[in-house]
């Protein structure tokens, strides 16, 4: 994360056309975007794809952000929407669903999958979650983002964020029991 | 077991109390409540233990690609396509001429045949001279046919034109103005470059066909920059081409121009 002097900064340089500016802006949150998105996903390609989109709508929409809230809060909300919106069309186009994609011929490929996959109990048991309750475990869980933040990057109030919190987690903790048992 | 009760347990579990004293009482004093907090903990533990999700080096080069396509795409001129009527319009404006013409030619054929019951009409001038004014006649109108024939043509160029993306050329055969190019798209343009591998513009382009690939060439022979070369993705749908000093190591201090694959110029950066 940049430190919200930088973010200012960046996002006024990005605004005014400076596309070194929206590169370092990029590489400074895409892992994390990324990280958010694959949670949410639950997916690589997808996403990817919801990460590409996230930093497109930054792109477009730089002007937008009023500082109101850290940018890596604002962030977090576009890639939350983003991939609610993938989500929601997911679900009106049902496909057949693809293996994660991971090119065998890039050598930090195994590394990164390794250190990336969530455990498979986990991760089943996330995918299993709606998604408001999937987003809200995994900024405030997962991501680390306190309970103000996580209710200023779903845009929702606190009370209903730390609602969705504690019912994800009682249905992760049931999912998970059920897998211990079984 | 309260509603309140169960946010201040998952506040617990989550360490985010600052005064941990009632809720831990809480716990102890009941059973359920120990349950509830114990259930938590194993999520809060068992999402803990996963470390931060990061993408390989192929995944973000591929990010960073399409990301900066779609946005060059964003940049590029929009092509506005103008409705079917108004493109009529330019031939049916050609017609009314040629119309028109034929009119003014037909009425004055009309008083030559009216003329010709004269037979003093029919003979010819002893000078000679209205021979040659009719002679000049003759091609004035064959001039104005003609123009209104160019009349059509450019109109009908100038809608292809426009549907394949540019009025700039309506194929009138006068010279091509320059066109300008604005920073945006000089800066993504450049910055796809930049993210070519190897950094050198040797073999750095790469085309969708032979065709292509000749047809860039000669568009930089004809732009006059015979000393450059291409670099970057080179297609149909490609509308300027970047071009750098042949070997050029590509780096923060390389010089690039563009050249407009449609008029093969080059182009000036403008914003």
């Amino acid at each position: 994360m940049t430190s919200p002097g930088t973010d200012s900064e960046l996002i006024a340089r990005v605004v005014s056309g400076d596309r070194n500016a929206f590169n370092e802006l990029m590489r400074a949150h895409e892992d994390r975007v990324f990280s958010v998105c694959l949670r949410i996903m639950g997916d690589r390609e997808k996403a990817l794809d919801a990460a590409q989109e996230t930093f497109l709508t930054l792109f477009r929409k730089a002007g937008q952000f009023k500082g109101e809230s850290a940018l890596g809060t604002w962030i977090y909300r576009i890639a939350v929407n983003t991939c609610y919106d993938q989500l929601r069309k997911a679900k009106r186009r049902p496909s057949e669903h693809l293996p994660d994609h991971v090119d065998p011929s890039d050598p930090s490929a195994e590394d990164a999958m390794e250190s990336a996959a969530l455990r498979p109990d986990i991760e089943e048991a996330l995918k299993a979650l709606p998604a408001e309750f999937r987003a809200a475990v995994v900024l405030s869980d997962l991501e680390g983002l306190s309970m103000p933040e996580t209710a200023n990057a779903l845009g929702i109030p606190v009370g209903t964020v730390k609602s969705r919190v504690f019912r994800g987690r009682r249905l992760l903790a049931k999912k998970l029991g059920n897998q211990t048992a079984s | 077991m309260h509603r309140h009760d169960l946010n201040t347990i998952a506040a617990l579990a989550d360490g985010s109390l600052k005064d941990e004293t009632t809720a831990r009482a809480l716990v102890e004093s009941c059973d359920e409540c120990r349950i509830e907090y114990e259930s938590h903990r194993v999520v809060i533990a068992a999402l803990a233990a996963v470390e931060p999700a990061t993408m390989t080096d192929l995944e973000k080069a591929a990010l960073h690609r399409d990301l900066w396509t779609d946005l060059r795409a964003d940049a590029a001129p929009a092509v506005k396509t103008p409705p079917w009527w108004y493109r009529w319009s330019y031939a049916a404006a050609g017609v009314f001429v040629v119309v028109g013409l034929v009119g003014v030619v037909s009425q004055l054929g009309g008083v030559s045949t009216s003329d010709s019951a004269a037979p003093a009409a029919l003979e010819p001038p002893a000078d000679g001279t209205d021979d040659l004014a009719v002679l000049e006649a003759d091609k004035g109108e064959a001039d104005e046919l003609g123009a209104a024939e160019t009349t059509i043509a450019s109109a009908e160029d100038v809608a292809s034109a426009e549907d394949a993306g540019t009025a700039e050329d309506a194929g009138d055969g006068t010279e091509t103005p320059s066109r300008s190019l604005d920073v945006a798209t000089f800066s993504l343009l450049v910055e796809q470059a930049r993210s070519i591998e190897p950094t050198s513009s040797e073999a750095a382009a790469t085309y969708s066909s032979d065709e292509t690939a000749r047809r860039a060439a000669d568009c930089v022979q004809d732009a006059g920059l015979s000393a450059e070369e291409v670099i970057g993705e080179v297609d149909v749908s490609t509308m300027y081409l970047l071009t750098v000093a042949i070997g050029e190591e590509i780096d923060a201090d390389t010089v690039f121009t563009v050249v407009d694959f449609e008029t093969c110029k080059v182009l000036s950066v403008e914003g």
